[in-house]
C-alpha cells in the first residue's frame, strides 16, 4: 500500500513536471500578462479577493503565515491571478506562425500542482538569444523582468552575454516602466541572475 | 584520520570532474550508431542524391489545404514554397542560415530557428545524418511503440563548436528520430517549433512518415503527417519525386 501511495505521489509529480515544461517565458509585459495590482487602476472586492475594473482580473490573496519582524515583517502568502494564458507565438516552416495559449512560467514563485496560484516571492524571468555576429556567434540572455512578491511585472533594460563573442554591456539598466527601479547583472561569479535596487 | 579519506576521495573526484566536464565528448552510443547506420543503409542515403525535388498537397487540419514544393540540395540547402488560398509562403535554409518570403517581402529567420532545419521530406537527408559529426552526441532511448510498429528512438543533440553555452545548444539542436524495427525505415521524427522572440520558448512538431517508395535507390515517403504540441496541424501527400535534376544554388539565395 505504501508502495502504491509513492507511486501515486511520483506520477503526479512527473505529470506536473512534464506539464511545467512547456510553460512560456514572458519575453515582455502588456494587457494579456501585466499580473499584479495594476497601478492608478481601481479595483473592486476585498483584501481577500479583489477584480480590476480595468481588466477584470480576479486576483485572491489567501495570507498563511505571518511573523513580525524589524523593520519588516515576513510572511507566506498564497496569491491566484488569473492572468497566466499566454498566447505565445512559433516559426512554423511550412507555412505561417503558429499561434498557441500556453501557461506562464512563474519561476521560484510557482505552485507545481496549482495552476493559477503563486507564493509571494520575487524573482527573474529572462530569455536566450543567439545571433551571427563578426564570424561567429553571440549568445546574449536578454528580456529580463523581475517579478516582485506582489506578482508585478517590470521588464528591465539589462542583457548579459552568455559567449565571448560580441560582448553586450548592459549590466546595468532601469526598469522600462519608468517605476525607479534599477536591474544590475552580477559578475559572473555571482551567478546569471541580477537584482534590482532603487533608481539613483 | 577517519576524515580523510572521504575528503581525499571527494577532492580527486572534484579534480577529475573539471577536465571531463572541459573537454565536453560526445556521448556515442554503440548501440544507437548501429541502428543510425543501418537505418541509412535502408533509406538509401549513400545513394549518390545530389539534389531531389518533391510536389504534393498540404491539407491543415483547420479546413485549408494547398500545394507545397519541396527542394534541397546535400542536407544543408531546402526550400520550401506553400501555396494556400491564393497566397505563397517560401522558407529558404542555407548552411544554418534562413528566410521567409511572403507577399514579396523578405524576413530572416532567426538563427536558432534556421540553424538545425534540415530536409524533413525524405528523412535519409534529414538531422539523422547529422550523426557521424564529431559534435553530434547520439544516445538509445529504447524500444517503444509508434502506432503498430515497434520503434527503435534514439535521440541526438549537439555539443557546441562555437562559443555557445551547451545547455543553449541541446535545446536547439535536440532532435528525436524513431526506426521500425524491423524494416529499419523513419516512421517518425521529433524536433521544435521555436519562438522568434527567445530559444527557451519552443513546442515539440513530430512528423509521421508512411507509404514509402523507392526512388532512384532512396526510401521515399509520400505521405508525412505532421503533429504540434500533440495534436495534428497538416498532412503532405507527395505526388511527384525527382532526384538529381540539377536543383540551382540560386534557389536557397
Amino acid at each position: 500500500m505504501p508502495a502504491m501511495r509513492l507511486f501515486l505521489i511520483c506520477a503526479v509529480a512527473c505529470a506536473v513536471i512534464s506539464a511545467r515544461a512547456q510553460d512560456v517565458i514572458p519575453t515582455k509585459v502588456n494587457d494579456q500578462n501585466r499580473t499584479g495590482g495594476l497601478p492608478f487602476s481601481t479595483s473592486i472586492g476585498t483584501d481577500v479577493e479583489s477584480v480590476d475594473v480595468a481588466g477584470d482580473n480576479l486576483r485572491v490573496h489567501i495570507p498563511i503565515v505571518s511573523i513580525p519582524g524589524r523593520g519588516m515583517n515576513s510572511g507566506l502568502v498564497l496569491t491566484y491571478d488569473g492572468r497566466f494564458w499566454l498566447a505565445s507565438r512559433y516559426v512554423d516552416i511550412h507555412g505561417n506562425y503558429i499561434y498557441q495559449w500556453k501557461f506562464e512560467s512563474r519561476g521560484a514563485a510557482a505552485l507545481s500542482s496549482a495552476i493559477g496560484w503563486r507564493k509571494n516571492v520575487g524573482y527573474f524571468t529572462h530569455g536566450t538569444k543567439k545571433f551571427s555576429c563578426l564570424n561567429n556567434t553571440a549568445t546574449y540572455l536578454t528580456n529580463y523582468i523581475y517579478i516582485d512578491p506582489d506578482g508585478g511585472k517590470h521588464p528591465l533594460a539589462v542583457q548579459g552575454a552568455a559567449s565571448s563573442a560580441c560582448a553586450v554591456q548592459d549590466a546595468n539598466g532601469p526598469d522600462l516602466g519608468g517605476e525607479g527601479m534599477w536591474g544590475m547583472m552580477p559578475a559572473e561569479e555571482e551567478g546569471q541572475q541580477p537584482r534590482v535596487g532603487e533608481s539613483a | 584520520m577517519r576524515l580523510t579519506r572521504p575528503a581525499l576521495l571527494l577532492l580527486s573526484a572534484f579534480l577529475i570532474s573539471i577536465p571531463v566536464a572541459a573537454q565536453q565528448q560526445p556521448r556515442k552510443d554503440p548501440q544507437a550508431l548501429a541502428i543510425l547506420a543501418q537505418c541509412q543503409a535502408a533509406m538509401g542515403a549513400s545513394a549518390g542524391v545530389r539534389d531531389t525535388i518533391a510536389e504534393g498537397t498540404i491539407a491543415f487540419e483547420g479546413g485549408s489545404s494547398g500545394t507545397i514544393t519541396i527542394k534541397s540540395k546535400g542536407v544543408a540547402q531546402y526550400r520550401l514554397d506553400v501555396t494556400s488560398n491564393g497566397k505563397q509562403v517560401t522558407n529558404v535554409f542555407n548552411g544554418g542560415t534562413g528566410h521567409r518570403q511572403q507577399d514579396g517581402k523578405r524576413t530572416d529567420l532567426p538563427v536558432w530557428v534556421a540553424q538545425y532545419q534540415r530536409p524533413e521530406h525524405i528523412p535519409a537527408f534529414s538531422r539523422i545524418a547529422d550523426f557521424v559529426l564529431p559534435n553530434t552526441n547520439v544516445a538509445y532511448v529504447g524500444l517503444e511503440d509508434v502506432g503498430s510498429r515497434k520503434a527503435h528512438h534514439i535521440w541526438l543533440w549537439s555539443l557546441p563548436t562555437d562559443g555557445t553555452p551547451p545547455e543553449v545548444e541541446k535545446l536547439l539542436s535536440e532532435f528525436h528520430v524513431f526506426i521500425d524495427a524491423e524494416s529499419l525505415l523513419v516512421v517518425k521524427t521529433q524536433n521544435y517549433l521555436f519562438s522568434p522572440e527567445i530559444i527557451e520558448n519552443r513546442i515539440p512538431v513530430e512528423n509521421y512518415y508512411w507509404d514509402y517508395r523507392t526512388v532512384g535507390g532512396v526510401a521515399v515517403p509520400f505521405r508525412m503527417v505532421r503533429v504540434v504540441s500533440g495534436k495534428k496541424h497538416s498532412e503532405i501527400v507527395v505526388t511527384h519525386v525527382a532526384l538529381n535534376v540539377g536543383v540551382a544554388d540560386s534557389d536557397f539565395q
